[in-house]
């Protein structure tokens, strides 16, 4: 008797029902997209700070010059999300002009490129790691006179003869890269007889200050004699703007959950000005508050899982979208979101429907029947 | 007539007034907090961003930049070239003042430190910096306030100090030591250090606190830049000059333009040097201090980009969802009114009145809750955003007047919108029917 009212019911409302289930809806989309949103925001900021390179530095131990670890120890360590680097000094001339002092860099071309994506190159990178093929700082090239494809000649510091190198292109970072060489980096293990061996390696680790310290601590203990030094402002940075960005979202979230809460009070209760007759003729027939309120809010709480289950389509279709504006990656939808809209659409419509229901309580048979 | 009816619906249903009139509100102030937000969430994410370190950094033209690693210096051996102190103002005096945050000018010199009496000397670099030092731009006047302040304490809201930061105003020179060098030469806040540079005299300095920044900071002894100078020989020089500036994020396209502004129209000339990106403002100071070169540090510039990008994306995204709710939530709060009045309608109608007359009766009355409600909702959102800012950032919002306007006409289009559904319902309503019901 009372699923058959209720069926009658959803279908005779048409415009105000469809507010109502918009406004919950609504709500609940909002809800599933800040939810979604903010278990990858993490994940997907870290990406993007990624830009300003590595935040943790592998170096040797010793703080005597010219200290160097094992590669292959440090290879094994840092993975593939480290780029292994030897320094090293020299002169730096174009053919056979007057050469300028120039910090020597070896590097492994493909690891940098990873790491630096903020790197500006005009040229390009070199393409095979056993040519003699190099990347110029853009002040030095300046200074030598030399364009990207030119050729310079190279003459280490450690002795070893001139290096012919073609430049592949010329680095611009507005740092002190601007002033150095970089070579192919078993190019320059050879030369200075340190084969396999390298003097840092840079990285960048995912996450706040505690996963930095995490990983240095490990590589610390996986590379012997090796110091890892955290780039902690960077780090704390990180976390704060992760911080920030997570409460804001939250914050408004909760306005907008209001807002949805609020539209659907008055939805509800123009539900129940609408069905005054029908209550009136239940009550005239018998209907107690109890049937009535059971009436109401079985309604009502159809309505939220309705519209917690469109919400949740909708939300992770926003979130979606949202994932391929701003982050160029889609953020995929997450079970646990699930049951949080659910319960948060459901609550929100309960607290929504108290003044409406208590409304439908107060009429009187008599009344609403005498319309009729 | 008219306006007696509109009147009368107003004294009548206050309750139903209300609830349009608070959700007018609401969502005005839903949309436009955010969107106050948005607009200039760079300023509210400076501190945040600053950590990146200087977005641009200023040297003599051609110059090259020391590179050190682990205390090692690579540096090319090459004739150091210094700036001019007394024009390190320039910086900030340019076109962009207001969007230059912080600077801090900085002279480096390699040197022998030593704890005062202990027998251990260690190479280091010894850096005269400004660390929180108040400037003037220009005259001072009465009416002007408390003189601004800046240099690398400024610049570096995340460095951790043991101690405290050196007073540059002292009799006695203070310094900040790196915590790496201070833990070899066994230096605490408190202690004494001598700083050898080989070309100049020597430098007694009292160590006020002790510096840990995980960079090349951790191996070296910052100082006043004054006391540097003297031991150095070289008074009235500069290595280079840290700029911190609030940009905005550059696209591939005008980074492009940005390589080589003279090459540009005019017109596309004065579009990209009146908007904040980072070459731009440059190329201001390149202009305002002829023979230095403004260089843009690119991994700073791309993260912050990177960063302010998606934080203004997300606020945009919650103020659309707010103005979003709003409106659904204003359809509905003047659908139950129609409802509620359908007797009202009835009488109307069959004593005359056309649909289209009470239909404008229903949209005069939603534009005044229109109006009444953006006014009420701007005011809202303009306080509401200053506190969300000032507890999420620290720093209240400013009150942007224009955005007045512009909310309240927001609003009033969501009402008219959000009546446009229950208003189709008056032309459907038979005055015989709900007369019947009201006798």
């Amino acid at each position: 008797m009372s699923a058959r009212l209720f069926g009658r019911s959803l279908g005779r409302r048409g415009a105000t029902f469809v507010i109502a289930l918009v406004a919950i809806t609504g709500g609940s989309a909002v809800a599933a997209t800040m939810l979604t949103l903010k278990m990858d925001l993490r994940s997907k900021m870290t990406r993007e700070i990624r830009r300003y390179g590595e935040n943790l530095v592998l170096a040797s131990g010793d703080d005597r010059a010219g200290a160097t670890l094992d590669e292959a120890a440090v290879r094994r360590a840092i993975g593939q999300d480290g780029a292994p680097v030897l320094l090293a000094r020299g002169e730096i001339a174009r053919g056979d002009d007057t050469a300028v002092g120039a910090a020597v860099v070896g590097i492994d071309f493909a690891a940098h490129r990873r790491l630096h994506p903020s790197w500006r190159l005009d040229g390009g990178w070199p393409l095979s790691p056993d040519t003699t093929e190099a990347l110029l700082g853009a002040a030095l090239a300046q200074r030598l006179g030399i364009a990207p494809g030119g050729a310079a000649t190279l003459r280490l510091e450690s002795g070893g003869g001139a290096i012919r190198l073609r430049v592949a292109g010329l680095v611009r970072t507005g740092e002190s890269e601007e002033d150095q060489v970089f070579v192919p980096l078993p190019l320059l293990q050879q030369r200075t007889g340190r084969a396999g061996r390298i003097s840092l390696a840079a990285l960048f680790v995912p996450g706040g200050a505690g996963e930095i310290a995490a990983a240095a601590a490990r590589l610390e203990r996986d590379v012997p004699g090796s110091r890892a030094t955290p780039l902690r402002p960077i780090a704390a940075a990180q976390g704060a703007i992760l911080d920030r960005l997570d409460r804001m979202t939250f914050l408004m979230s909760l306005i907008i959950l209001a807002l949805a809460g609020l539209c659907l009070g008055t939805t509800l209760f123009t539900l129940v000005v609408e069905r005054e007759a029908e209550i009136g003729l239940m009550r005239s027939l018998g209907a107690g508050d109890g049937d009535v309120a059971r009436i109401v809010l079985g309604e009502v709480t159809l309505l939220g899982l309705a519209g917690g289950t469109l919400g949740l389509l909708l939300g992770a279709l926003a979130a979606r979208l949202v994932g391929h504006r701003l982050f160029g990656a889609p953020i995929d939808p997450r079970l646990s979101v699930v049951p949080l809209v659910l319960g948060i659409a459901l609550v929100v419509s309960w607290v929504a429907v108290l003044v409406p229901l208590r409304r439908a309580l107060l009429i009187r048979p008599a009344a609403a029947l005498r319309a009729e | 007539m008219f306006l007696r009816v509109l009147g009368d619906a107003f004294a009548r249903q206050k309750r139903r007034k209300a609830i349009v009139f608070v959700a007018v509100a609401l969502g005005t102030a839903a949309a436009s907090a955010p969107a106050d937000i948005a607009l200039d969430v760079g300023d509210r994410m400076s501190r945040e961003l600053k950590a990146f370190g200087a977005n641009l950094v200023v040297v003599p033209r051609g110059a090259s930049q020391p590179v050190r690693v682990g205390g090692t210096d690579f540096s090319a051996l090459s004739i150091p070239a210094y700036l001019r102190a007394e024009d390190v103002l320039r910086v900030q005096d340019n076109f962009w003042k207001n969007n230059i945050l912080a600077f801090a000018p900085l002279l480096d010199a390699p040197a022998e430190i030593a704890a005062a009496g202990g027998a251990e000397e260690r190479r280091a670099i010894l850096r005269g910096a400004w660390f929180d030092r108040p400037f003037r731009l220009d005259e001072p006047t009465a009416a002007s306030g408390p003189e601004p302040t800046t240099g690398l304490r400024r610049m570096q809201p995340y460095w951790q100090v043991e101690g405290r930061w050196p007073d540059e105003r002292g009799a006695a020179d203070e310094a900040l030591v790196g915590a790496r060098l201070a833990a070899s030469l066994g230096l605490r806040p408190g202690s004494r250090l001598e700083a050898r540079v080989s070309a100049g005299s020597a430098a007694r300095l009292l160590v006020a606190g002790i510096l840990t920044t995980g960079g090349e900071e951790d191996e070296m002894v910052l100082a006043p830049l004054e006391a540097v100078q003297r031991a150095a020989g070289l008074e009235g020089r500069l290595s280079r000059v840290l700029v911190s500036a609030l940009t905005t994020p550059e696209s591939a396209v005008y980074e492009r333009k940005g390589l080589d502004p003279r090459s540009l129209s005019p017109a596309e000339f004065e579009s990209w040097s009146c908007t904040p990106f980072v070459s731009s403002i440059a190329f201001e100071i390149e202009e305002a201090w002829p023979g230095v070169e403004a260089r843009v540090v690119r991994r700073v510039a791309d993260a912050e980009g990177a960063v302010l990008d998606r934080a203004s994306g997300l606020m945009t995204l919650v103020a659309v969802m707010g103005l979003f709710g709003a409106a659904l939530t204003v359809a509905s709060a003047l659908t139950a009114g129609v409802l509620e009045r359908r007797v009202e309608i009835g009488l109307l109608k069959s004593l005359g009145a056309r649909n289209a007359t009470v239909i404008a009766l229903f949209l005069a009355e939603a534009a005044v809750l229109g109006i009444a409600g953006g006014l009420a909702g701007s005011a809202a959102g303009a306080w509401l955003a200053r506190v969300v800012s000032a507890s999420i950032f620290g720093t209240p919002v400013a009150i942007r007047p224009a955005s007045v306007p512009l909310a309240v006409a927001c609003a009033l289009a969501i009402t008219l919108l959000g009546a446009l559904l229950p208003v189709r319902r008056i032309a459907g309503l038979r005055p015989a029917e709900v007369l019947r019901e009201a006798i």
